[in-house]
């Protein structure tokens, strides 16, 4: 079942357009949404939260999103980048209002994650560590049984350390096939170690959405000689010369058109920085 | 809705904004004086640092993150304030029967009686008007909807002052010791807490509309 379908969601900013995006996500998975910075990824997340006004539609759960927001966000987990909220308040007095809000609350789930993930509800909000406050925000969530968890760049800022954990976290939450997650991310390394799919926009339009396999295979990073270039430049998505000759992303499809090129796969870095290339 | 008014209570309003009534109140005792003033400490100190703190907190996201419906929010917004209000007014009252009481004499501007907590509610209620339907254009600028507030209701203090100077059958109505003068004052303590109460629905349906188009 399609527990998230956003169907061409259009946002027109003065200088920014959120193009048609579109994309789904199946319960059980963990998916990746990457762009550079200023991409639209904090823009979709919005769209589909109706925080921002927009085109096109979200469905979750399978219930249109607007039609049933209240009925929606029960089920809902959301966290946004570096916002924080009352900072200088207590765990347990953020809980006691948070709480009120969903009608499936689970107190001793909450209780049991707060041990597990060593939460002192007497701390300040302020004293948590970034990877703290997101264990923190998980445990709202799951404490009113998300089934979708959506975060928007929740391991920037975190180390190594912190970053393994909480991909590691999200492994375990999807492991009921009934539980989803959304995160946008520019660390592309976190999404090659969790990740099942990977949605890749680009100057506000989706690139891809598909598996992190399918992804990987329809690209191939290709080098050859200076001479070559021009041959192959049609093809190219965009490319960077060098004094040995050239080397440019190409999808995978062209590749056996050119013998003569030496192809890799490329890391996801590669697709990222190829693509905003190609736009400049 | 209650949920949210909850988190406007416990969480959003500082303690100290339901401290200050009790203490500024005490301003009704001072012999002679423009009484209207002590009302108005609400919109020079509750308003402003309410809603500074509101923007600092990320309040807005804050509740939105939440099943939260935007016509609640505005109207917890606007139910606490009036909270708040009531709290100015009826503290208010105390402190000026006790003026009444300890002073027996009448004062030079408009005395402290039935009418006067009458119009205390409309001078609420108009601040109100033009602070919300401005504010919740953007739900984040609180400066210019707070000035706004400020000018509409001293300019309507200043009138009724000015009137109770100037035009006796003003006084008399609004300060006359009659009892057809009580009666009046009587009359315009209930209609002032009808026109606050109307003054606030308009604020609350135009506000919805002007919030319902906005991007958070």
């Amino acid at each position: 079942m399609k527990l998230l379908n956003v169907k061409e969601v259009t946002k027109q900013y003065p200088k920014f357009l959120l193009d048609k995006v579109s994309f789904s996500l199946d319960e059980g998975y963990i998916m990746g949404f990457i762009g550079s910075n200023g991409a639209g990824k904090t823009t979709t997340l919005k769209a589909i939260m109706n925080l921002i006004m927009h085109d096109g539609s979200v469905e979750i759960f399978g219930q249109n999103f607007i039609d049933n927001e209240h009925e929606i966000k029960q089920k809902m987990g959301f966290m946004l980048g570096d916002t924080e909220f009352y900072k200088k308040r207590k765990i347990k007095t953020i809980t006691e209002v948070v709480k009120r809000f969903y009608s499936n609350w689970d107190e001793p789930v909450y209780k049991e994650l707060l041990n597990r993930f060593a939460l002192d509800p007497e701390k300040m909000i302020d004293e948590l560590s970034k990877g703290m406050k997101i264990k923190y925000n998980l445990t709202l969530a799951l404490s009113h049984h998300a089934k979708l968890i959506i975060l928007d760049e929740p391991t920037s800022g975190l180390d190594p350390v912190a970053r393994d954990g909480l991909l590691e976290l999200f492994q375990e939450l999807v492991e009921d096939g009934l539980t989803s997650v959304l995160f946008s991310t520019h660390i592309t390394s976190d999404l090659e170690k969790c990740a099942d799919y990977i949605t890749f926009i680009n100057e506000g339009k989706i690139v891809e959405s598909t598996s992190m396999v399918d992804l990987m295979e329809s690209y191939r990073l290709v080098n050859g000689s200076a001479k070559e270039l021009n041959e192959v430049k049609r093809n190219l998505i965009a490319h960077k010369t060098n004094s040995f000759g050239f080397t440019g992303l190409m999808k995978t499809e062209f590749v056996s058109k050119y013998a003569n090129l030496n192809s890799v796969e490329p890391s996801l870095d590669d697709i990222m920085i190829y693509y905003a290339k190609a736009g400049r | 809705m209650k949920n949210l008014l909850y988190k406007e209570l416990k969480l959003s309003i500082h303690p100290f904004h339901w401290f200050v009534p009790l203490v500024i109140s005490a301003l009704f005792l001072i012999p002679n004086w423009v009484f209207f003033v002590v009302l108005m400490y609400f919109f020079w100190i509750s308003v402003p640092n309410i809603y500074g703190a509101y923007n600092s907190q990320n309040d807005l996201t804050f509740s939105f993150l939440m099943p939260v419906k935007k016509n609640d929010y505005v109207k917890a917004k606007i139910i606490s304030l009036l909270l708040l209000e009531l709290a100015y007014l009826v503290i208010g009252a105390v402190y000026a029967t006790l003026n009444i009481v300890l002073y027996h004499t009448s004062n030079f501007m408009m005395d402290l009686n039935f009418a006067f907590f009458g119009i205390g509610f409309i001078l609420y209620g108009l601040f109100n008007i033009m602070f919300f339907i401005k504010y919740f254009k953007t739900a984040y600028n609180y400066g210019l909807p707070t000035i706004l507030g400020n000018v509409v209701a001293i300019l309507f203090a200043t009138g009724i002052e000015l009137s109770v100077i100037f035009i006796p059958s003003v006084a008399n109505i609004l300060e006359g010791s009659s009892a057809a003068s009580r009666l009046w004052q009587l009359v315009i303590l209930f209609a002032g807490i009808i026109i606050f109460f109307l003054l606030n629905f308009i604020a609350y349906r135009v506000s919805i509309k002007k919030f319902e188009r906005l991007d958070l």
